[in-house]
């Protein structure tokens, strides 16, 4: 997953992985295939970051200990990464730390609040600065490195300054730690790149050996290794008699288990029932939304992409503004009216996010649809179907889209490849937030360029909706379990995979 | 039993003293109240409701009903503050029912403090809407509400009932609600008094963001909040909603005679510390209960816990069947509580109304809602903690026009002994305010991550949510730490991906939260609480007294990414208390104002913010009827707890603290030999004042003692040759309280002064009554009544009987070094 011209760091907190065993931690490297493994100093425990050194051939750094007495630098892919025990150590050790490193990677850095008179100030940020002004001389025109540490969580992303010598110098700081979340913390892998840009990607925790397995907790992979499967082939090979002699594992348990362990090993769906797929008898429509965040305050894109017409139609708002966030979806709702009569609408988690939002935005800025869209718009899910409705096991280390289609074998293409939809979402905020300064195409790289890319936007948008047609064709053609399953009580798994 | 007609009430307090078992009655009655009868005022429905309507109606409207209906209409929001069972239902079921003629589709939310009342309302709303022959549909919405028909309630129901934390949850999901919010035309705060302190300011900024919700989807609602009687109904509305409302408040309902009785329990034999002391309320109340009963008027007998209720029933059984009392023949009573069961409760509630039962011995849990048929009487055993809850309960006899007996039974307590000795505190034009803070920065900011979340947040937000500066402090604040992203040009939105609604607890100012568990299979619906009250009231081996029930604490963990307490049920017959050590430094003052006496040797009285150490570190075991300590100085085990907190102190003039000190220099406590002889007595007078300030505050705000603190110094931390007393919030980030105290610390001085005066005990060292606090880290030592005064009536401008003592004895410019030249010795008292 090493993004071109940049390094991948994964950040371990070892009290939040689920399953702390040896193929495990194998599982996680495998999937992230990172460049440098950073075990973090918060819920540290020596025997992981062994197990980590004996599986990785790659560094692994502990953020407690970089090196017995201070900074330790570690250069991979290219990208030069300083850690230090304590920021103090950048300025005050014997011998001075390099002037070049592109990141500093220090868990002593972290925001300390008073809520009550409403300050924050950052922990370590005399020290930083400190070697900011040292290394200003030799690095002058670049931005100096950014500060990363897993005091934050991945996805803190902000800029501090401080004053050194009369000049005001910018300290980015990047969050590693653990991403909190309803259900298990987010594992976070950074994308470093030379500019100081920073892609996160981000798993639950429990998603790595055989808790990657639906219904596998922590105490049920205990009991199948001490039954004697290691790892997730094993538990796909198993006889399901035999699966059921483990204590704590039913008849409809065992299936679970062994289905979800199939669709992983196999790349392929396995379906639990033989209900019809929604909308049965309807042609789907596939939709998806390009937003601002996860909260949005602008819909600027709707991709939209019908298999029967096999063609794809978009809506897009090249100048979003927030005193009009409703132009996209406006466009979209009268087309659809005009075009469809009684559309079944598709999108991936799409009660969750799509659905919900483009009912809103239709309620306040299309309030003439509103009737339309209650009376006559139907809306699917088929990952809530498949997951929480538990009528498939999907393959892939997450339910996220992307995953999916990549454990099918539905590859998008390297160029749309390099842009995801939380990015996306950056770029439209900066956009909106630019206030027409430098508003416009010709997007430039780095972590602060202003400016969207629309095409390449659009490109990425299309390709997620034929992904989502192809994902939602396995699982219409997918076969159901072998077995016979009188009785599988269905179970509200409450994954929460976005 | 009984000779009179049926509509006479059975007993008035000159046949209760008569009646009364003569070797019982010592002269219990000490004082007698008649509140006359009261006429409904009427309009006919046609004046305010449209004709279909009024047609349909079988009643004429009260008279405050139909203001308040005509408020309405002139758009403006209304807060009805009139008495128990004076039809506020009324008001907004008819306010629905009349916008519904205009708009069939017309939604309203209505917002009940608990999920307990929601179910009775649904039914009373639905009755409404038949008899006036509308189809409106009225759901609930909380907790226990089926999964299944909560998509029919949000689509279909004109009138969803919810509760406060539910609304906090809700929220989020808005776009369900997209149709109910554009046709959202009123919403009801129902029982608005209840929402003071810290759970005030919550629904205060959850009323908040439930309307820039509706707002966003093109609803425009107004409010109709209803209300017992508070001193600042106007202002509390406001200061729930963030809008102006209309008070109304001339009740037009009809009310039979009253004859209120106080009934002083009588001395018992002395005790050994020489304090004297009385029968408790617990042993007196039940008695006199049962002999109303008996003699042909129905009561209610009012008790703070489940289990008093039970012994209740048992005492009152013994009395009447006690062979040398004047008592033949049983009478049928029965404890209520919810710990009943909901069938047990439906068969006790059909019994009273039939007539079957002639008492009811019940919690809190029939003092509202309800309808309790004819009941004649009714018995409070102790003072339930305000004037409004007072009356509440007071109100549940005599509906309509009927008469009735209410006997009040003070316990040995500061404020029932303050209300005992001042009936007319219960007839003040100004009744208690109810406080809600919306300086609170650490309640703020959870609320505006959950907006952020619900809705980006702009600058347009900034009226209802702290103005703009503040609102640009706390978005820079919230991107800093990395929870909120986004301007406030464009939009702010939260950044994390978790809920921030979850971290909501009503009863706790954010921080560290500890859930409450019950161990083994039980379960307790038990808001999570805060650290300084897990570390106050639910350290190991304290009591915890739930609903009526008593638990145990068995196990208090911070070490925990959730810490938690876990809980027992425990059937003791005692409860305890910690006693608090409280250290205050890095005070900041804020507003500050001089109290001008006539010499300009005034005090300076400050409200600020400052940092506040708490420990905890003993406990003390009481026995719960008698208050009799049986076990002290047990170990918490818990931290301290700091806290940076709003707070409100005394300067006290260097004249003043001389003449006082020099006055009083030669009363002596024993005990106190840390503390310079000398100061004894004015150490002991102003910590006096600081713990009867603090005794006496719930007077006139509607405010737990339990949540203030204070301590009494003779080195103020800014100030360190000037001696004072503070008062201080007992939550991180403040609640308000101490700053109405500063605003109204004249009058709370002089009910502290009251108090002390007025006490039965006649000690200069005060009793559990006036001036001694169960909490008092420092044993109620030392504390001196007449330093007290002399303190106050200086503060006051009123001199005492000797005015030559209080005269400064050396020019007052001097610095206030002791005569020896050396700094003053710090002393301070908690």
């Amino acid at each position: 997953m090493t993004t071109r011209g940049g390094a991948t760091l994964l950040a371990v907190r070892c009290e939040t992985l689920a399953e702390r065993g040896d193929p495990a931690l194998s599982d996680a490297l495998e999937y992230f295939d990172p460049d440098l493994v950073y075990v973090l100093r918060e819920g540290f425990d020596p025997r992981i970051a062994s197990r980590f050194r004996r599986a990785f051939d790659g560094p692994v750094v502990r953020a407690d200990d970089p090196r017995r007495d201070g900074w330790r630098v570690e250069t991979v892919a290219g990208i030069r990464f300083l850690f230090a025990d304590a920021p103090e150590q950048l300025t005050d050790s014997a011998d001075d730390p390099p002037a070049d490193a592109d990141y500093v990677v220090c868990d002593a850095i972290e925001t300390r609040t008073d809520a009550v008179s409403l300050e924050v100030d950052l922990a370590g940020r005399e020290a930083i600065a400190a070697y900011r002004a040292r290394v200003a001389d030799e690095r002058a025109g670049d931005g100096g490195p950014t500060v990363l540490t897993g005091a934050l969580e991945a996805g803190y992303d902000h800029v501090w300054t401080a004053t050194v010598d009369g000049s005001r110098v910018r300290l980015p700081v990047r969050g590693v730690g653990p991403i909190r979340r309803a259900g298990a913390a987010e594992l976070a892998c950074l994308a470093c790149g030379p500019d100081g840009s920073v892609a996160v990607s981000s798993v639950p925790a429990d998603r790595f050996g055989l808790t990657a397995l639906e219904g596998v907790g922590p105490e049920t992979a205990d009991r199948l290794r001490a039954a004697g499967y290691d790892d997730r082939d094993a538990v796909a090979e198993a006889a399901l008699a035999d699966l059921r002699s483990v204590r704590g594992i039913g008849t409809a348990t065992a299936e679970t288990i062994r289905g979800s362990a199939r669709a992983v090993a196999e790349g392929r769906v396995v379906r639990r029932t033989d209900d019809p797929v929604p909308p049965a008898d309807a042609t789907p429509l596939f939709v998806d939304i390009e937003t601002d965040g996860l909260h949005p305050t602008v819909i600027p894109l709707i991709g939209v992409y019908d298999p029967d017409r096999g063609a794809y139609v978009d809506f897009a708002d090249r100048d979003p503004s927030r005193d009009d966030p409703g132009r996209a979806t406006r466009e979209f709702v009268d087309w659809l009216a005009a075009e469809y009569d009684r559309p079944a609408l598709v999108a991936w988690n799409g009660h969750e996010f799509d659905f919900p939002h483009l009912e809103r935005f239709v309620a306040k800025y299309a309030p003439g649809f509103r009737e339309y869209w209650r009376e006559h718009v139907s809306t699917y899910d088929p990952y809530d179907w498949a997951v929480r409705g538990d009528n498939a096991v999907l393959p892939g280390r997450t339910n996220r889209l992307g995953d999916v289609a990549a454990a099918l074998d539905c590859d998008r293409g390297p160029e749309v490849a390099a842009i995801d939809g939380r990015t996306l979402g950056t770029r439209i905020r900066r956009l909106l937030e630019a206030d027409g300064a430098g508003a416009g195409a010709g997007a430039a790289d780095g972590p602060d360029a202003v400016g969207v890319d629309w095409e390449r936007a659009r490109r990425y948008c299309e390709a997620d909706v034929r992904e989502l047609a192809a994902v939602y064709d396995a699982i219409v053609t997918a076969e159901t379990t072998d077995e016979s399953h009188d009785e599988r009580e269905t179970t509200q798994t409450g994954l929460t995979d976005f | 039993m009984d000779d009179r007609t049926a509509d006479d009430l059975a007993l008035t307090p000159d046949d209760l003293r008569d009646s009364y078992p003569t070797d019982r009655y010592r002269g219990q009655i000490r004082e007698r109240i008649t509140i006359p009868a009261r006429s409904a005022d009427h309009v006919p429905p046609g004046d305010v409701l449209p004709p279909t309507l009024a047609a349909r109606l079988p009643v004429d409207l009260w008279s405050h009903q139909a203001e308040a209906l005509e408020s309405l209409s002139a758009g403006e929001n209304v807060c009805v503050s009139t008495s128990t069972s004076s039809g506020k239902t009324y008001v907004y079921g008819l306010e629905i029912a009349r916008r519904a003629l205009e708009n069939p589709d017309v939604r309203a939310l209505l917002v009940y403090p608990t999920k307990a009342l929601s179910r009775d309302q649904r039914r009373e709303l639905a009755e409404l809407f038949d008899d006036l022959g509308l189809d409106l549909t009225v759901g609930v919405y909380d907790g226990d509400t089926d999964p299944g028909d909560k998509a029919r309630i949000r689509e279909e129901a004109n009138v969803v009932i919810t509760n406060v934390a539910g609304l906090n949850q809700y929220l989020e999901g808005h776009h369900r609600w997209a149709g109910f919010h554009a046709n959202c035309e009123l919403v009801v705060v129902d029982e608005a008094h209840s929402w003071t302190g810290i759970s005030g300011m919550h629904a205060a900024w959850i009323l908040r963001r439930a309307r820039r919700v509706i707002d966003w989807y093109g609803g425009a609602p107004q409010y109709v909040l209803t209300s017992a009687t508070i001193g600042n109904p106007g202002d509390h509305a406001a200061a729930l909603t963030g809008e102006p409302a209309t008070v109304i408040d001339e009740d037009g309902s009809p009310r039979g005679r009253r004859h209120l009785v106080f009934w002083e329990p009588p001395e018992r034999s002395g005790d050994d510390d020489g304090i004297p002391s009385k029968r408790p309320a617990t042993v007196e109340a039940p008695e006199l209960w049962a002999h109303c009963c008996y003699h042909g008027v129905p009561s209610l007998l009012f008790c703070d816990s489940r289990k008093a209720t039970e012994l209740a029933v048992d005492r009152a059984t013994d009395f009447v069947e006690h062979p040398t009392l004047p008592y033949a023949g049983g009478v049928a009573l029965e404890p209520y509580n919810a710990g009943h069961g909901k069938r047990s409760r439906r068969e006790t509630e059909r019994r009273l109304k039939s007539g079957d039962l002639d008492g009811v011995a019940t919690t809190s849990a029939l003092e509202v809602g309800i309808d309790v048929g004819g009941i004649d009487g009714t018995v409070l055993m102790g003072y339930p903690g305000s004037r409004s809850s007072f009356w509440q309960r007071i109100g549940r006899a005599g509906r309509g026009t009927r008469d009735a007996l209410s006997v009040f039974v003070p316990d040995q307590a500061t404020l029932d002994g303050y209300v005992s000795r001042h009936p007319e505190y219960l007839f003040e034009n100004d009744p208690e305010d109810a406080v809600v803070d919306l300086e609170n920065h650490p309640v703020f900011l959870q609320h505006l991550r959950c907006a952020a979340q619900e809705l980006p947040v702009t600058r347009d937000d900034a009226d209802p949510f702290g103005g703009r500066d503040r609102l640009e402090r706390a978005v820079a604040y919230g991107r800093k730490t990395g929870d909120l992203e986004g301007s406030l040009a464009g939009g702010v939105t939260y950044a994390r991906r978790d809920r921030p609604q979850d971290d909501i607890s009503l009863y706790a100012t954010g921080g560290t939260t500890f859930d409450v568990r019950v161990a083994g299979e039980g379960s307790i619906d038990h808001e999570p609480i805060g650290e300084a009250r897990a570390y106050r009231d639910y350290h190991e081996g304290a009591t915890v007294l739930y609903r009526g029930d008593r638990y145990e604490v068995r196990e208090l963990r911070a070490d925990r990414p959730q810490p938690f307490v876990e809980l027992e049920p425990a059937d003791v017959d005692y409860y305890t208390q910690s006693q608090r050590q409280v250290a205050i430094h890095d005070t900041e003052v804020r507003e500050s104002r001089a109290v001008d006496v006539a010499d300009g040797n005034g005090f300076r009285l400050n409200w600020g913010y400052g940092t506040v150490t708490v420990r905890y570190p003993t406990y003390t075991k009481r026995d719960v009827e008698t208050g009799e300590v049986l076990e002290t100085g047990l170990e918490t085990g818990v931290p301290p707890v700091e806290m940076r907190t709003q707070l409100c102190w005394a300067e006290v003039p260097t004249g003043v603290e001389r003449a006082v000190t020099e006055t009083h220099s030669d009363y002596r406590n024993e005990e106190c030999v840390d503390l310079p002889p000398r100061l004894h007595g004015y150490l002991g007078g102003i910590h006096a004042i600081e713990h009867a300030m603090i005794g006496v505050a719930p007077l006139e705000l509607t405010v737990d003692s339990n949540d203030l603190g204070g301590l009494a110094t003779n080195r103020l931390p800014d100030a360190p040759d000037t001696s004072g007393w503070f008062i201080y919030d007992g939550v991180e980030g403040g609640l308000g309280f101490s700053r109405r105290i500063y605003e109204e610390f004249e009058d709370v001085a002089r009910r502290a002064r009251e108090l002390i005066v007025d006490c039965d005990c006649g000690r200069d060292e005060g009793c559990p009554a006036c001036l001694m606090s169960d909490r008092c880290g420092n044993d109620n030592r030392p504390l001196y009544g007449p330093a007290a005064t002399d303190v106050i009536d200086a503060l006051l401008g009123e001199r005492g009987a000797e005015p030559a003592d209080l005269e400064p004895t050396a020019a007052s410019g001097e610095t206030s070094e002791g005569d020896d030249g050396r700094r003053r010795p710090p002393a301070s008292v908690s």
